[in-house]
């Protein structure tokens, strides 16, 4: 069977790193960064964690139910297609500075997009 | 044979099981959802009983130095006992044994507590008024070590605001007696920071668990640098310039800075002013931090104020290169917002 990236970055150690990464570019990005304002830091970043150990195909407890809940508040606020597409454009950003290849990073982007729909409650 | 006990129901851990997974199967509804360590909502307190490192991975230093832990990656091999760890702890009776005014709206008020009670400076309390069960929250900012420890409480007093006027009205000893519930929090110095660099952001009262911290990290002997800065929205709310001026004097470690959000207009209330005062600077804390600093990483920063303050304050420091886990905040809510929050829902 093919090496997850979540196994090719190494693991669970690894994950902190990437998240770290990819946290403070989602937070930097004036698209998207005020859909952050006011949450708790250290709760979202271990929510953060647990996105992208899914997205990597790491073990995760995600289900859509999940990602429709937790976003609903956004949505009302303006979430809408172009901020998904801003946060996996980060995400693209992120790999490509860990040095993983263009391939993975479609395969990334590709698990992400299956929660669109969830996410933004569509 | 292991057993855990929690809410005074002792149940035995089966072989290779979690701690979560044991409550959860009694039927205790403790909040989770990754189950591996992430998403950190499982997270309980042991009072008794030492929990396995790995059962700590991710949390905060000061956190662990609680025995905080995972209860879903903790599979513990000697007795525990068990905590919510928004659990409010111990519960003693107090007296109010002094009070002073610091500036027009801010007193320092100094309780005396009956009994054990242990804690750290930085730390918060509740405490609860008997006659009415009127409750709120305060910062430690320090402690007399005299015997019985005294402490001390920094108030800003709101028109109106009930339980700020009766504490600081001067009256002390029976007729002040509070209940108290704690201690609470994760803003505090350990030992191991001693080396370290330190940034404390205060906001108004706010200075309170940072005066709390800066003492007992002189009082180790810290190493590293400690930046502290006193910030304002009025020239009220910059108190103890004289105090901090000599608990500093003999350590040249520590860079002490005031300031307000926005400079007072030279009339009439800033020529009252002190002569330290006009020595504040004025504009955006954070930015100016950011000028005076540069990288932040493996800084220890403390921030202290209102929500919105400690949010934003954390965010610009996250970005500017400190770790999450390296950011202590102790945010606090006036009566004035407890009030809107409860009009609004």
């Amino acid at each position: 069977m093919a090496q997850t990236i979540y196994e090719k970055l190494g693991g669970a150690p690894a994950m902190d790193a990437a998240v770290d990464i990819f946290y403070r570019k989602v937070l930097s990005d004036d698209r998207i960064a005020h859909f952050f304002d006011g949450v708790d830091m250290d709760k979202q970043r271990a929510k953060q964690k647990a996105f992208l150990t899914m997205a990597f195909g790491g073990p995760h407890n995600y289900t859509g139910e999940d990602m429709r809940t937790a976003h609903k508040p956004l949505v009302d606020k303006g979430l809408n297609g172009s901020h998904f597409d801003a946060v996996v454009e980060n995400l693209g950003t992120t790999l490509s500075e860990l040095g993983i290849s263009n391939e993975l990073i479609g395969e990334v982007a590709a698990v992400a997009e299956t929660t669109r729909k969830d996410v933004l409650n569509l | 044979m292991v057993t855990l006990t929690y809410k005074n129901r002792t149940t035995l851990l089966q072989d290779g099981q979690s701690v979560l997974d044991t409550l959860l199967e009694r039927g205790e509804p403790i909040p989770h959802a990754c189950k591996q360590g992430i998403c950190q909502s499982c997270v309980l307190k042991a009072t008794e009983g030492e929990v396995p490192t790995a059962a700590q991975v991710g949390l905060k230093t000061t956190q662990k130095a609680q025995n905080y832990f995972l209860s879903c990656l903790c599979k513990p091999t000697q007795d525990l006992t068990l905590l919510d760890c928004d659990d409010l702890g111990m519960k003693a009776t107090a007296y109010v044994v002094a009070t002073k005014q610091l500036t027009p709206s801010i007193y320092a008020v100094w309780l005396e507590i009956e009994g054990d009670f242990t804690y750290k400076a930085g730390q918060y309390i509740n405490l609860t008024r008997p006659c009415d069960q009127l409750t709120r929250s305060y910062s430690i900012a320090g402690v007399q070590t005299s015997s019985p420890a005294k402490i001390e409480l920094h108030i800003k007093v709101f028109e109106g605001g009930e339980m700020s006027n009766w504490l600081s009205s001067g009256l002390v000893g029976i007729s002040r007696q509070i209940s108290v519930r704690g201690p609470m929090g994760n803003c505090f110095y350990l030992p191991e920071f001693k080396e370290k660099n330190m940034l404390l952001l205060g906001y108004g009262t706010g200075l309170a668990p940072l005066y709390g911290i800066l003492q007992d990290a002189l009082n180790q002997g810290h190493k590293g640098t400690i930046h502290l800065y006193h910030w304002g929205a009025s020239s009220d709310d910059l108190y103890y310039r004289n105090e901090i001026s000599a608990l500093i004097k003999e350590h040249p470690n520590v860079v002490y800075k005031t300031g307000l959000e926005v400079m007072e207009e030279r009339g009439e209330k800033r020529s009252s002013m002190s002569k330290e005062l006009e020595q504040s600077l004025s504009g955006d804390a954070c930015a100016l931090i950011k000028e005076d600093l540069s990288g932040l990483k493996d800084w220890k920063i403390f921030l202290c104020g209102s929500e919105a303050k400690v949010n934003k304050a954390r965010r610009v420091f996250y970005l500017a290169g400190a770790d999450l886990s390296d950011i202590y905040a102790d945010a606090f809510f006036t009566w004035q917002t407890a009030e809107a929050i409860e009009k609004v829902s």
